[in-house]
């Protein structure tokens, strides 16, 4: 479903700011959507809104009103897209996101073993991410200890390189230690099951609800 | 009643003919040198390698099980020495019930036996938390609870207790000694006091393994206890009859003693640490403290690695600012927690010497021989790959590499951590042979510093509660054990 009238926009753009209210973030999270609006507008309003008749050179050309208005619903669409992501990565943690994703699979899993997989690999893809930057800053720490970085470009570019390889050596090391873990708590593959420790409450039935209704109307205003 | 009989098990030239019958119920300590094939041993039970030649064997009420067909992830769980590398989940409660999921309980059940369990933990409301929030010790015990859910009839804890404090050596420890009648345990360790604890002592010698009866009795053979046991220098009782041998260097004189070469003027780290101390030229000063209190932030402090956002750092007087770091770093070295670990050179002597251009390494290497001897860095060693070095080998690496440019601050952190008995008193040894030398040294064992400090600070929430002399620690006896410290 792709949502291109005035009426759907307007209604998302509504629960887009209710939901920031809510959430309690502050705006200058959002500050980075003006830049993109900014360079997204410019590219919409010159790709949709600049037009030239046919065998004429671009220069020829003129504005048209309707290219600019559907450049303006174009960017729109995309501030709401980036707006949403925004909000959902301020107020979720990676490993909760992963963890949701992989809910989200559960119910493929018996399809084929290879969705519980695919749900184990991105939670600890997204687990492994921290460890690997602990890591990474551990090697650049003990770099800075071992005294001033070489003044000329070549010589920066050989230790950079240099320092890549104890990261890599690490980095695999600690992703045996991790499928080794795997191994001694019986993960097989097929195996994985996330586990939601609380039960659906009443919150998670009104949720569902607003959702339904909100999808609803939206299927009606497109 | 189960048995795990290892019979004859060859690995490499690590293992020679390993034999053992293991009760279930029956906790045996495993010492041993590092790299005499502990933890391989450890693997080979687990299933994670097979053995060269060999076999093991469970027997269930006295009749053999077939070892390929036994679900061994069920029968032996395993425990390693770092919190932070053995967690799976993403919450606490994913991480308890990961192994029961896989056991093929139903969700409900699990729900149930996580909540029971992370109370039983002490984790009770940070189901929903991740691991990565948890201090090391909670998190070693969550392991532990996580693989002793899966009601294993074996444990290997390799080393398992090693970088905890005190405090949360015991709580983990409680829970051992809680599944020690359905579970045999097997403890991977250097320390002869945790050893004690235990049924059975084997000791693995040129790849096989020996029977040395019940630890207590075995530690009070002199022989034994000299090879495993720490050295007499740790002993806190000569430590009051001794006199301070240590030397003030003559450049530190010279920069006038009475003055400090380190000072934390009213600092303030965020909220991670805060400090108003200082440190006089020639001092070794031994910090102490539990796990997370801050003392390896306080190390980083010292050597710029992180700057205060209130206050003033003062190094011989004047302040450390983001201009002067490089110059600072070249006066001040830090030996990183399992430095051995983090060994960026390709060799052992590029490590020593990193940043040099070959020909400069190649033209100075004979000069730099006797150093490096010092240091039991001779012959080929210099040229083997710090990843085929032994955990003593490559901290005497690292040290050789921070004392190459004769700082005159050292800091350590940790640097005995997860050595044998050996290895730690060849470091300690030369430790306490640096002279000239300003030292701070980290440790959650005060026995690793009562023969050399002059004064002991004890770390506690980011703060020094604690400023005594070495001579005065056992009026504060109660502080320390309070904090977790081991003495």
């Amino acid at each position: 479903m792709t949502v291109i009238g005035w009426q759907g926009l307007t209604l998302n753009s509504l629960v887009l700011l209710g939901l920031v209210f809510l959430s309690h973030t502050p705006f200058k999270l959002y500050r980075s959507l003006i830049v993109v609006m900014i360079w997204m507008g410019l590219f919409y309003g010159l790709a949709a809104g600049w037009v030239w008749p046919e065998n004429r050179a671009v220069w020829q050309g003129h504005w048209s009103q309707e290219g600019l208005l559907q450049a303006i619903i174009m960017l729109w669409r995309v501030i709401l897209v980036f707006g949403l992501t925004r909000l959902f990565t301020a107020v979720t943690m990676p490993l909760e996101q992963g963890s949701g994703i992989a809910y989200f699979l559960n119910p493929l899993i018996p399809i084929t073993p290879k969705a519980a997989d695919f749900a184990l690999l991105l939670t600890l893809t997204l687990r492994f991410i921290p460890l690997i930057i602990e890591e990474a800053t551990l090697i650049w720490k003990v770099r800075a200890l071992k005294g001033e970085w070489p003044s000329s470009w070549l010589e920066r570019s050989r230790e950079l390189i240099q320092l890549i390889v104890p990261l890599i050596l690490l980095s695999l090391r600690r992703a045996e230690e991790l499928a080794e873990n795997l191994t001694l708590r019986g993960y097989a593959s097929g195996n994985y099951r996330t586990l939601m420790m609380h039960e659906r409450t009443s919150q998670d039935r009104v949720g569902a609800v607003i959702l339904g209704c909100w999808i609803f109307v939206l299927l009606v205003l497109k | 009643m189960k048995i795990l009989k290892v019979r004859d098990i060859h690995y490499r030239d690590i293992l020679n003919g390993v034999n053992i019958d293991w009760h279930q119920g029956e906790v045996i300590a495993l010492m041993g040198a590092n790299g005499s094939g502990k933890s391989t041993l450890a693997r080979l039970l687990v299933g994670l390698t097979e053995p060269d030649h060999g076999e093991i064997s469970l027997i269930v009420d006295g009749s053999p099980c077939a070892w390929n067909k036994v679900k061994r992830w069920q029968e032996i769980g395993l425990v390693g020495q770092h919190p932070m590398r053995q967690t799976i989940g993403v919450t606490v409660a994913e991480e308890l019930g990961f192994g029961l999921l896989n056991l093929g309980l139903d969700t409900l059940e699990v729900r149930r036996k996580v909540k029971e369990l992370a109370s039983f933990v002490g984790l009770a409301g940070k189901e929903d938390q991740s691991p990565a929030t948890l201090s090391g010790g909670e998190r070693q015990r969550l392991v532990t609870a996580a693989i002793l859910a899966l009601q294993p009839s074996f444990l290997i804890l390799d080393e398992g207790l090693t970088m905890l404090d005190a405090r949360a050596q015991a709580n983990v420890l409680k829970l051992l000694f809680q599944a020690r009648a359905e579970t045999g345990q097997l403890w991977i360790t250097h320390d002869i006091e945790l050893a004690s604890h235990a049924d059975r002592l084997l000791v693995l010698e040129h790849g096989k393994l020996v029977d040395k009866g019940i630890p207590r009795e075995a530690f009070s053979s002199k022989e034994l206890y000299a090879l495993y046991g720490p050295s007499g220098k740790r002993s806190g009782h000569q430590v009051e009859t001794m006199s301070n041998e240590r030397v003030t260097h003559p450049v530190i004189e010279s920069k006038n003693s009475s003055r400090p070469v380190l000072e934390w003027k009213q600092t303030n780290f965020s909220t991670r640490l805060q400090l108003n101390k200082a440190v006089k030229a020639g001092e070794f000063i031994g910090i102490v403290g539990p796990s997370g209190s801050g003392k390896t932030t306080l190390l980083e402090s010292a050597i710029g690695l992180i700057m205060p956002t209130e206050g003033q750092i003062l190094g011989f007087g004047a302040p450390i600012t983001k201009v002067i770091l490089n110059d600072w770093r070249k006066e001040v070295r830090l030996v990183l927690q399992e430095a051995g670990e983090y060994l960026i050179g390709r060799t052992a002597y590029q490590e020593v010497y990193f940043g040099e251009a070959k020909r400069e390494l190649e033209n100075n290497r004979s000069s730099r021989l006797s150093y490096l001897g010092k240091f039991g860095l001779v012959g080929n060693l210099l040229d083997y790959a710090p990843e085929q070095l032994s955990g003593g080998e490559r901290q005497r690496v690292a040290l050789a590499a921070a004392l190459r440019t004769n700082p005159e601050i050292l800091l350590m952190d940790e640097p005995l951590l997860g050595l044998d008995s050996a290895s730690r008193r060849r470091i300690q040894t030369m430790i306490s042979e640096l002279k000239d030398i300003t030292i701070m040294y980290v440790t959650h064992d005060l026995r690793d510093v009562l023969q050399d400090a002059d004064r002991l600070w004890l770390v506690e929430g980011g703060k020094v509660v604690l400023d005594c002399s070495k001579q005065c620690w056992k009026e504060h006896l109660e502080q320390f054990r309070a904090a977790g410290v081991r003495f």
